[in-house]
């Protein structure tokens, strides 16, 4: 969940303080505040850019891109909504710049595939595959889509906040939604067949 | 509203994200139509695999990584004050050599004489050089 509060934190900042305390903080240059909030926030943003990217060692670089941007712009943070939603906004626009940069240089390719690394804690082979399979076909949806998925499966983001994430309108965040999981299921029905 | 637009809005409502409205007429809906009580099980299935994904395991030092990129923005007041202070007490130090070393009785202190430096090939570039210099 993103507003569980850390394992261990650093400094002044415990479980009660809120987010926006904790940006203000930063925008203030204090570097306690900045890794509760990194601590805080590490987990849901790696996990969104690695399935956003379906590239597991970029992954912590660009989410360390994420939190430096948090930083840089902690400063000019207006609260409105919540922080959750500013960070997945820099994280999906960072994400989204790096997709077009790998077009441009033709990049893009499986590189967990290519590296032939393995899933962690296999619990069974067949579960194995269906993940992989799952991944793969999260890969294949549409950019919109899948991010608006991963925001709202993953992250519990409401369709309102998602709009915002990708600044869409929230009618077409229902209609991402329900083409995400129809292709979704197209794709996986098609892999079941073949 | 009909079965394929009810259908549509399956996706909204199996998020909770209609109107209350909405959500009733489509709650009614699924009473009487199996195919779309099998599609909202479709759906929620999907969202529990996807869900259940492999989550990404975040290497242990990653806040602290992060974190140092941004100490010498962060803290450089107290980084020079400190840098500032060891460069004064490193000058105070060479001051202190320069008075010691002019007190009587210093003398051996002094650097060694070219002499003990003078022993090279008689025929080398470097003897020629030493030999010149070190008149």
């Amino acid at each position: 969940m993103i507003n569980n509060p850390p394992k261990s934190l650093k400094g002044s900042f415990s479980e009660p303080d809120t987010d926006f305390r904790l940006i203000k903080a930063i925008g203030e240059g204090d570097s306690d505040a900045f890794e509760t909030l990194i601590r805080r926030y590490q987990k849901p943003v790696v996990s969104f850019v690695y399935k956003y990217l379906g590239d597991r060692f970029g992954a912590e670089d660009l989410a360390q891109e994420v939190f430096l941007r948090v930083y840089r712009s902690a400063s000019n943070f207006e609260p409105r909504g919540r922080a959750s939603t500013w960070i997945f906004k820099i994280a999906y626009n960072l994400s989204m710049n790096e997709i077009v940069r790998r077009r441009r240089f033709c990049l893009v390719t499986d590189i967990d595939r290519e590296a032939g690394s393995e899933p962690a804690a296999p619990s069974s082979i067949e579960g194995e595959e269906l993940k992989e399979e799952l991944m793969d076909s999260i890969r294949r949806l549409p950019e919109k889509q899948r991010a608006a998925l991963l925001l709202k499966v993953n992250e519990g983001l409401s369709y309102s906040e998602i709009g915002n994430v990708l600044d869409v309108s929230v009618a077409s965040v229902e209609s991402l939604l329900f083409r995400a999981r129809e292709n979704l299921r197209k794709i996986l029905k098609e892999n079941s067949e073949n | 509203m009909d079965h394929d637009e009810f259908r549509t809005r399956l996706s909204a409502y199996n998020d909770g994200e209609l109107p209350a409205d909405l959500m009733k007429r489509i709650s009614l809906h699924l009473e009487s139509c199996s195919s779309c009580r099998k599609e909202i099980e479709e759906l929620s299935r999907i969202d529990c695999l996807v869900r259940d994904l492999p989550q990404f395991d975040v290497s242990e030092q990653f806040a602290s990584q992060v974190s140092a990129l941004i100490m010498p923005v962060a803290d450089s007041h107290p980084i020079s004050l400190a840098s500032y202070a060891r460069r004064g007490f490193a000058e105070f130090l060479e001051l202190a050599e320069v008075i010691f070393e002019m007190l009587p009785g210093h003398e051996h202190r002094k650097t060694a004489v070219l002499d003990e430096f003078s022993d090279f090939p008689p025929l080398s570039l470097s003897n020629a050089y030493f030999q010149v210099i070190g008149r």
